[in-house]
Formats: structure tokens, C-alpha cells, sequence
């Protein structure tokens, strides 16, 4: 995303590339009435037809469609990583938690996933704020170090110390990269 | 958008400052205003970009603003680091009409060394009590905040991360909104139609 799209993605956008990609998240979720030639959704299974009551793992998109409410096909659960006990280890240190292994795109995934009909939704969402604000507070004396200057902890990691590079998400990528471009823009200008 | 840097030097190139001309000239009239008859060795009020570009080709010489000198910078300097807010600066565009004149002639002001070094202090000093309030801005998760006396280039340092961080701060909480819409059995039509209200 450019810095000018971050802008403009105020909301989710159908035709954004990343929103695409982030409502490829699998959601597990249980069919509830039989659902013929179907059987293609559950990989594992030979049959063509899907009985009720099984569990199946399909993507953000699919499962908004198919759990409206008026004609619930299925119900849903929340992703393994979005569930209680990574919950905790979030709240309590958001800084080291690696992002990047839990889903290719954390933090869309879970705006899409707030969208879906689910009780956990919402505490995902409070939870959701937070983790941001303390992982952007922790990078936010790194992105203005000068690119020559680096502190030892940096030399393989440039958002300094506490958040590391390959554990970032990235909409936080962009929000550095567009910060750190902008930054070294005016010490460039200033050398004088 | 927002202004670069370099957009920033040509809005504090119309400041406007002193010059002894070495020729002479009537008015000469300018799209922007009139620039008054030149007389060599008569001091003249021209804006900045004017004055830089005659200094350029040896035309004129270059009377240092009031607040270009070192007595003044060494007391702006201690208020700066004194005081936990931030301190009137002497002109809007301190910084960038500094950069500018020290480009192009640092021979016309006294003791430019030490001016340079007194510049950068307060301007370092300066950016670092923005950094922390920028951050203790994030931290208490705070909706508005009244700042006095911060210059241009100053705030073009925190732009794109203050604005964008605090932007998807922002979606992320509108999110828990929609959550609590959608999760108390809403479809999403009734959410949309809630949501623009």
C-alpha cells in the first residue's frame, strides 16, 4: 500500500490487494444443515456431499456469505490465533509477540473477522487498539535514527531493540517505511 | 498533502530581510510586489529569495536578521531547554532561512560557527520534546492536544507517523463499534445503514 492508500483505507475496500489477501483467513465453523456436492470444501473428506455437523476450515469471504443470519448455514469460531490464551499473551506484552506467525495480515484479518456474526468478535476488536498503539510505541524512537548511524542491537534489526523486523505485520511495515522515507527526506534537506 | 521539506524552503524564502545593494537600480516591479530603487551602500528590506540570489552573483551583502546572531541564539537557547513547553521562535521558518543563508554565505555572519551550533541545540532540543509528547500522545491514547509555538519543519518531521499511526488507531476503534453491531445479530445492511448515521 502506498502511504496514500493507508490514508484512504479507512474502511475495507473490495478492491484492495490486501483486504483480498486477508480475508483468505481460514475460520473454523461447523456446517449445520447437509449441504450437497459440497464436499470439495473439506479437503480431507471423499464424500461429495458435506453432512451437518461437520467441522470444515473455509476463508473470511465464504464464511460471511454462508452465515447470514436469516439462512445460517453454518456457525462459526474464531481462528486458533485470535482465540483466549494468545489474547493474553497479547494484552499482557504486544511488543514481542511475532505477528508475522500468526497469519500473513493480523491485524486485517481480525478487522474482517470482527464483520462475521460471532460472540468473541467484539472482544477481539478491544483488544485490537491496544496492541497497536503499545507495538507502534516501540518503534517509534527507531524510525528517525539515520541510516548510517546503528546501535549494535540494530545492525540486523532496524526497529531497535524491543520490536523485531521479521515480527511485524504489515500494516505497521508501512507505517515505518513511510515514517523512516519521510524522516531521512528532511535530514537530507538539513545537512548543511 | 503535506509539505516537504523542500516546499517548506520556498515558503521561508518570502521572509523578508536586510541587504546592502553594491548597484543601483530603480523600482522594479515584480508580479509578487515591488522591489524599491536600489542605491548602492543604502540598506533595503527584499525577501529572502531575492536577497540570496543577488548575494549569489556579488550584488549586495547580507545584513544578518536581529535573531541571527550569537548573544540572542545563547539566550533563546537556555529558555528552550529551561522551559518544558516550547518557546516562541524568533521567525516561523528559523530553520529553513538559517539552512538557506549558511548555504550561500556564511561569510556575512559573525561568528558562524557558533550560530550553526547554537541552531542545531535548540533545534535538537526542540525535537525531542516533540518526540516524548508525541508519545505520551499515543500512550494515553488522547483525543486532542493543544501545542503553541511549533514551526513548520518541526511538524513535518513526526507527519506521516503521527497521522497514519493514529489513523489506523482510530479505524481499529471504530472497529469495536461495528463488532458490537454485528455480534448483538445485525445484518450488515442494518450495520452500514447504522454506522452512517
Amino acid at each position: 500500500m502506498s502511504s496514500k492508500e493507508l490514508k484512504k483505507s479507512f474502511s475495507p475496500r473490495y478492491f484492495a490487494l490486501e483486504d483480498i489477501l486477508a480475508s483468505q483467513t481460514r475460520v473454523p465453523c461447523r456446517t449445520e444443515v447437509a449441504m450437497t456436492n459440497c464436499g470439495f470444501l473439506d479437503p480431507s473428506q471423499e464424500t461429495k456431499d458435506l453432512a451437518a455437523g461437520t467441522q470444515v476450515e473455509i476463508p473470511i469471504w465464504a464464511a460471511r456469505v454462508l452465515s447470514k443470519q436469516k439462512r445460517a448455514l453454518i456457525s462459526l469460531k474464531m481462528p486458533k490465533f485470535y482465540g483466549e490464551c494468545y489474547g493474553e499473551v497479547l494484552t499482557a506484552e504486544p511488543a514481542v509477540v511475532d505477528l508475522n506467525k500468526m497469519g500473513p495480515y493480523y491485524y486485517q484479518s481480525a478487522l474482517q473477522l470482527c464483520a462475521l456474526p460471532s460472540d468473541q468478535a467484539e472482544k477481539i476488536a478491544e483488544v485490537l487498539p491496544d496492541i497497536l498503539q503499545k507495538r507502534v510505541i516501540a518503534m517509534a524512537d527507531s524510525y528517525c535514527l539515520h541510516r548510517n548511524v546503528k546501535s549494535t542491537d540494530e545492525v540486523s534489526n532496524p526497529l531497535g531493540n524491543i520490536l523485531k523486523f521479521h515480527h511485524v505485520d504489515p500494516l505497521e511495515m508501512q507505517i515505518f517505511t513511510d515514517s523512516k522515507n519521510a524522516s531521512e527526506e528532511l535530514d537530507d534537506w538539513l545537512r548543511f | 498533502m503535506s509539505p516537504t521539506p523542500e516546499e517548506l524552503e520556498f515558503f521561508a524564502g518570502q521572509e523578508e530581510l536586510e541587504i546592502m545593494p553594491r548597484f543601483d537600480c530603480p523600482t522594479m516591479w515584480l508580479i509578487s510586489g515591488d522591489l524599491g530603487p536600489f542605491k548602492a551602500g543604502i540598506p533595503n528590506k527584499v525577501p529572502l529569495w531575492i536577497a540570496l540570489h543577488l548575494r549569489a552573483q556579488n550584488k549586495c551583502k547580507i545584513i544578518p536578521p536581529p535573531w541571527l546572531s550569537k548573544a540572542y541564539l545563547e539566550q533563546l537557547k537556555e529558555l528552550e531547554i529551561k522551559s518544558p513547553l516550547f518557546t516562541k521562535m524568533p521567525s516561523e521558518h528559523y530553520m529553513a532561512m538559517a539552512k538557506m543563508i549558511f548555504e550561500v554565505c556564511p561569510q556575512d555572519i559573525p561568528d558562524a560557527d557558533c550560530v550553526k551550533l547554537l541552531i542545531k541545540d535548540i533545534w535538537d532540543s526542540r525535537m525531542s520534546k516533540l518526540r516524548t509528547a508525541v508519545l505520551t500522545f499515543i500512550d494515553k491514547g488522547a483525543s486532542w492536544a493543544k501545542v503553541d509555538n511549533l514551526t513548520q519543519l518541526e511538524m513535518c518531521s513526526i507527519r506521516p507517523f503521527f497521522t497514519h499511526s493514529l489513523e489506523q488507531l482510530h479505524r481499529f476503534r471504530k472497529t469495536i463499534q461495528v463488532a458490537r453491531l454485528y455480534s448483538a445479530g445485525n445484518s450488515s445492511e442494518e450495520v452500514r445503514r447504522r454506522l452512517r448515521m
